[in-house]
């Protein structure tokens, strides 16, 4: 089977990619709890939330300059880049797939291969989180580690604020997007199948899988036939 | 006769106006008198006694800025003091805010017969008796009242503190009035994260008072007892509602909690600023998503299912 299968996800980006995960599921559990912060909190208190919260937070920062050097380097950063050519028409041929295709069980119109990892959507939206959402959640959250530097004054309203709403807007969008990426990652060819893959580094292609099916079924007829 | 009536009117007007004006002057003049001396920023004297060093000064321009501005001197002082030089017996001269504040119906909003039971439970009346006194933090000559009028919040913290520093970071008084010496204020509140960002956005008082109390609370708190859970001013229910934004329009606290208050005043802090629009629209957009994505997951499922039979 694994002769059939890509080896699209190297080691690195698995490391990079799974304590993105737990470092972003950590910053959400204590974000949540600073946010809605209670006296006799049961769950955590707010001085434990803020050090797990700050800890998390330098780490997820070096974290991402590990992915974006690594990114460069390794040359995987073509994948966030969409094709320029027919781009609108693919993206719309991917939502279609979403919206409507993938009720009729038609197949994936973007086949995973080496050259092409990222189907369009994936890539406009990769895109934009890792180069723009990202960097911004960063830069506020390291202004609010040191607020003491943050401009007292911006259009009139206290930049602190400013900088605290932009944060917990963008944080609340990227748990948006984290809930939309592990649903999806439910729907390749079985449920757990792209979470292997994200823990093996192997890819399995589902064609593949009907091919060796397929000839499975083949040798076991022809079994049957020779036994008859 | 149109001359005269001209001239009389003239008479009228002239003479009217600057007795009104004269009028509006002569506590002016009548502190100029006080202030031809007393206005020079080092009259003062050394207490032989104590051997400390006590100003006479007062500044014309902070006492014409202050609540006190439309009183003359010998208003609360004795008329004694007119005469020069002054009668030594003059230097013992007690004088008591609520002489004045107690009964006054326009004070009634400041709730001073309360001040005055709160500041008996003060640590510093109680460790410093009849020491200390209303004018050891609010200088009669310069006092404004901030927290009910100010659009800035930052102006009155500032006012406010001050009134605290003026001992707390002089250790020279707080010796001559208690016989101690205090850790510095940075050593004591090294435990304070942003130790810097606090004193700037939050009164002294709002930690190191109870805040029970109908006006500005005065039960000054001893260090044990002081605020140090963050959680009681970083929460929707903030202490600090009852203290700093105490006189903040009640509306703009009901559902909004801190938000209008924090637009007012420009000031964010966490977990006690929550914008109710923003998280309202959260909410919806985590329930749509959720509910998104679990339509689609069913319908993908029965999908799937048909295409097995």
């Amino acid at each position: 089977m694994k002769n059939e299968s890509l080896y699209l996800y190297p080691v690195w980006l698995r490391i990079w990619h799974w304590l993105n995960a737990l470092l972003f599921l950590s910053l959400i559990f204590t974000g949540l709890n600073l946010q809605y912060a209670k006296i006799n909190s049961p769950i955590i208190d707010f001085h434990t939330a803020i050090l797990i919260h700050n800890i998390s937070g330098i780490t997820l920062t070096l974290n991402y300059l590990f992915f974006f050097i690594l990114n460069i380097i390794s040359g995987n950063y073509k994948h966030y880049l969409p094709k320029l050519k027919n781009f609108a028409k693919n993206m719309l041929l991917q939502l279609k797939f979403y919206l409507s295709g993938i009720f009729k069980n038609e197949e994936h119109p973007f086949e995973t291969s080496a050259n092409q990892k990222f189907n369009p959507l994936q890539q406009i939206t990769y895109l934009n989180i890792m180069y723009a959402l990202f960097p911004l959640l960063l830069i506020t959250g390291w202004a609010l580690l040191f607020p003491e530097f943050i401009l007292n004054k911006l259009f009139e309203t206290s930049g602190l604020l400013l900088t605290a709403v932009f944060h917990t807007t963008i944080g609340f969008l990227l748990s948006i997007f984290m809930i939309g990426h592990i649903y999806l990652a439910t729907t390749g060819t079985t449920i757990l199948s792209n979470f292997k893959s994200m823990l093996t580094g192997w890819h399995v292609h589902e064609n593949h899988i009907v091919k060796s099916q397929l000839t499975e079924i083949t040798i076991q007829q022809v079994k049957n036939e020779n036994e008859n | 006769m149109k001359f005269l009536i001209t001239a009389l009117s003239l008479f009228i007007l002239v003479s009217v106006k600057p007795a009104a004006k004269q009028n509006s002057l002569s506590t002016k003049d009548e502190n100029q008198n006080c202030l031809r001396c007393h206005s020079m920023a080092t009259l003062s004297y050394r207490d032989t006694t104590t051997g400390i060093i006590k100003s006479l000064a007062v500044s014309p321009k902070e006492f014409y800025n202050s609540n006190h501005k439309d009183l003359a001197c010998i208003d609360c002082h004795s008329k004694d003091f007119q005469t020069f030089p002054h009668n030594a017996k003059l230097k013992n001269e007690n004088l008591y805010c609520l002489n004045c504040h107690k009964d006054e119906p326009k004070f009634k909003q400041f709730h001073f017969q309360s001040i005055e039971k709160e500041f008996k439970q003060s640590v510093h009346y109680k460790k410093l008796g009849n020491k200390f006194t209303c004018f050891d933090c609010h200088d009669p000559h310069s006092f404004e009242i901030h927290a009910r009028v100010s659009k800035d919040i930052k102006e009155t913290v500032l006012y406010d503190n001050m009134i605290c520093l003026n001992c707390h970071e002089n250790n020279s008084k707080i010796k001559y009035l208690s016989g101690v010496i205090l850790p510095s204020l940075t050593t004591s509140h090294s435990w304070l994260p942003h130790m810097d960002l606090h004193w700037k956005s939050v009164r002294c008082i709002d930690c190191h008072t109870s805040p029970n109390a109908p006006g500005v609370s005065h039960i000054i708190l001893p260090k044990d007892k002081a605020v140090k859970n963050c959680v009681e001013c970083h929460s929707r229910n903030s202490l600090l509602l009852q203290t700093l934004y105490k006189f903040e329009s009640k509306q703009s606290r009901n559902k909004e909690g801190f938000l209008n208050a924090v637009i007012l005043n420009n000031s964010y802090v966490i977990g006690a600023t929550r914008n109710y629009y923003l998280n309202l629209l959260s909410f919806i957009i985590f329930g749509l998503t959720l509910i998104a994505l679990s339509v689609h997951g069913i319908l993908r499922t029965i999908a799937k299912k048909r295409k097995l039979k």
